[in-house]
């Protein structure tokens, strides 16, 4: 029995192609928000399948550019980079926290919110963790695990997601990623921030679906 | 036993734009979660702390040298 298998809890024949692909999708964002990608994550990246893309070229393309970019730039580069843009010295130059874009500083009301909601799901920080919740890396991991499901806990139903979604990712997510791609010492962030846009687009286009 | 979630329209969408993709990079992502990254969640997927306690990058190096008279 390998123990990547044993990760995957859900039971998969209940769940969709297209809602395995969006965990994808949220699982592969929480990483590579969380924290600068390492050589086996980009190695990942750069060997996967071509997308077919035939529904969102903008998907498609900025996947291939993420693809070249993690072959192009070397591990430490993309680490330092990600120091520099998301951690920075007092202030980070980019904002990853729902907070800030939702009420102008970090720690404030949507995150009480937030610190509610979560609750209401089951959901908690883990014990090693310092980052607040709303860090893009944690609300992608939440949507992941709203959408897969776990042990004692049935995937969410669209509805469930979208109330999530819309509450405490929708508004700002897309003016993160910008706020990403703007600044001027993004590289590699460049174009995981068009991937990431690019991902959330076509999320806030199918919630709004009947 | 097939959830019956989504309306046929959304899933033609999300089928045609998202399907196809990442998958294989999943994989690695996903099986990287015992050991590596999320941030919140039910205690079953997730993290260690990004960098553990204090550690100099060149950007901190840059910071200190700016500091010395």
């Amino acid at each position: 029995m390998s123990g990547e298998s044993a990760i995957h809890f859900e039971n998969p024949r209940t769940l969709a192609v297209e809602d395995r692909a969006r965990a994808d999708f949220y699982a592969l964002l929480a990483n590579l928000f969380y924290r600068a990608p390492d050589e086996r994550l980009l190695t990942a990246i750069v060997v996967a399948p071509e997308p077919e893309g035939e529904g969102s070229a903008e998907l498609a393309n900025a996947w291939r550019d993420l693809a070249t970019a993690s072959r192009l730039i070397p591990p430490e580069a993309i680490e330092e980079e990600y120091q520099q843009v998301f951690v920075g010295v007092g202030k980070p130059p980019v904002m990853l926290y729902g907070s800030y874009y939702l009420a102008g500083f970090m720690m404030e009301r949507p995150l009480a919110e937030l610190r509610n909601d979560l609750a209401a799901l089951g959901f908690a920080r883990a014990a090693n963790i310092n980052e607040p919740e709303d860090h893009l890396a944690a609300l992608c991991d939440v949507m992941r695990a709203l959408i897969c499901g776990d042990i004692g806990r049935r995937p969410a139903t669209i509805a469930e997601q979208n109330a999530f979604f819309s509450r405490h990712l929708k508004h700002w997510v897309t003016q993160c990623c910008d706020a990403t791609t703007k600044y001027a010492q993004s590289n590699y962030y460049v174009k995981v921030a068009a991937f990431a846009r690019a991902f959330f687009d076509i999320e806030i286009a199918a919630f709004e679906m009947p | 036993m097939k959830i019956k979630n989504s309306s046929a329209t959304r899933r033609n969408f999300l089928l045609g734009a998202t399907v196809g993709t990442v998958g294989a990079v999943a994989a690695v992502v996903v099986g990287k979660q015992a050991t590596a990254p999320a941030v919140v969640a039910s205690g079953a997927a997730v993290p260690a702390a990004k960098v553990k306690g204090y550690h100099v990058t060149d950007h901190i190096q840059k910071y200190y040298e700016t500091t010395k008279i």
